[in-house]
């Protein structure tokens, strides 16, 4: 009974895209194996670590617990998406002056959950950013680069406002 | 390759219900999937086939029946009933434990219908339905009923559902009189954690208290005597000044609960921290009835 191969149509990046995809694939699944965007990672798989957020429909989720399913007729916003026309989003442009990355492994769900707290907040102090940043770990930095690295970005966006 | 489970996308809960009644092997009903989906690699509670209810109308609302009560579809994400102003109204601590769930990006998918249904021993949400007495509506085959969650959770992961049944909505009826309730835990961690203990409180105008802790027992356990020794108090000013009978009353709550030891704490210091966060539940519940907010910027703020 069901169905073990589908055709989920999304919007990726402002760009719309269609997979076939099978019925036990995860959102960051489709991302990464069938639609090539790899910029979004594969970690713990159990939703805990943060590494794969990307933004479904204005709202951040861990892909990877995301049925693919799920992602049929959904606008998703990936790490790739952010940079335009070669020039960095501020967030990227923050964490890189910063420090707010050592290995970058947690970075593109770090940044992809500070877009979706900065969307919401624009102007968060410190503890609004730690309790925005929750759900992503990092093994690294201790945080406290990443902390500046969100604030230095609002700052920015409050400039481009 | 084979896949691990197949999935379908049912139109109406009738043709939903019809699935589950027939399948043989292991189904699971998917709402967010933040459970569903972390099991599904686990060889213990794997299903073969995943009912999904995205394309099934109705079950995305939060609506107020015109008896007062709440109804909260099974698919509405935690996100948005946080936000939900009804929240607001003696259901600060259903707020209070919708927060603590997961991270943000859990919560974003998480719904109240699937804390429930998974059942969890440490499920922050379920101690508060339980005082609020909520009910989940189930549809199945054979018609409609109404359960209890203090009835529906039965123990860890299991719940008195039919295999056919799906749960609907959970309602919340509205609170006779003026009430305000609180849910804290312990716990190891800001996010992504389990409660060591969770105590969930409600107190209304005319003294009447009800608690409900998680995470020291199988299932959500009713704190039937330290409710009882705290009818018709009032916390002090400050802690020093508690009655004597908070201090009964978080005695009590030690010994209601039964914790066990596990790899995130000892059943000893969970059994001492069930007191202490009923002392904390109590307070503030009691400063929102009585107006003087106190929000806890964190689970750590007495």
């Amino acid at each position: 009974m069901g169905e073990t191969s589908l055709l989920v149509h999304l919007r990726v990046n402002g760009v719309d895209r269609t997979a076939r995809i099978d019925s036990d694939d995860t959102l960051l699944d489709v991302l990464r194996d069938r639609l090539g965007l790899i910029g979004t990672k594969y970690n713990c798989l159990q939703g805990e670590c943060g590494a794969c957020t990307v933004i479904m429909d204005g709202a951040s989720v861990c892909s990877c617990i995301v049925l693919g399913a799920s992602a049929d007729g959904s606008t998703i916003e990936t790490i790739e998406g952010l940079a335009r026309d070669g020039e960095l989003h501020p967030i990227q442009q923050a964490f890189s002056e910063a420090d707010g990355s050592q290995c970058g492994y947690c970075t593109p769900g770090m940044i992809m959950s500070a877009k979706a707290l900065l969307d919401s907040i624009p102007h968060p102090d410190e503890a609004a950013i730690r309790e925005g940043l929750e759900g992503n770990l990092c093994r690294c930095t201790g945080y406290a680069h990443i902390v500046a690295a969100v604030r230095l970005a609002s700052e920015r966006m409050e400039d481009h406002a | 390759m084979a896949v691990r489970f197949a999935v379908e996308r049912p139109t109406s809960l009738e043709e939903a219900c019809g699935i589950l009644a027939g399948h043989p092997g292991v189904a699971r009903v998917h709402a967010g999937g933040t459970d569903v989906l972390v099991q599904a690699r686990h060889p213990a509670r794997r299903p073969d086939l995943v009912v999904d209810l995205a394309r099934i109308p109705g079950l995305g609302e939060i609506e107020a029946e015109p008896d007062g009560s709440l109804r909260i579809g099974a698919r509405v994400p935690m996100t948005r009933l946080i936000d939900h102003e009804a929240m607001d109204r003696g259901l600060e601590g259903l707020r209070d434990a919708m927060k603590l769930v997961g991270s943000i990006q859990i919560r974003n998918r998480a719904t109240l219908a699937g804390n429930i249904c998974n059942a969890s021993p440490a499920g922050d949400t379920v101690p508060v339905l339980v005082i609020l007495e909520a009910r989940v509506n189930l549809v199945g085959v054979h018609g409609r009923r109404s359960v209890p969650v203090a009835e529906f959770v039965v123990g860890p992961a299991k719940v008195a559902r039919g295999q056919d049944e799906i749960v609907e909505s959970v309602t919340i009826p509205c609170p006779a009189t003026r009430s305000a309730s609180a849910y804290l835990r312990a716990v190891r961690r800001r996010a992504v954690d389990l409660a060591l203990t969770g105590v969930a409180l409600r107190v209304d105008d005319t003294g009447e208290v009800r608690v409900s802790y998680c995470a020291v027992g199988p299932r959500p356990i009713l704190g039937a005597r330290a409710a009882a020794l705290l009818r018709g108090v009032k916390p002090g000013a400050t802690p020093d000044d508690d009655p004597p009978a908070v201090a009964a009353a978080a005695e009590a709550a030690t010994q209601e609960v039964t914790p066990i030891d596990d790899v995130r704490a000892s059943a000893e210091y969970r059994r001492a921290m069930t007191g202490v966060y009923l002392v904390r539940a109590f307070r503030l519940a009691h400063d929102r009835l009585s107006g003087s907010i106190s929000e806890p910027r964190s689970q750590n703020d007495g």
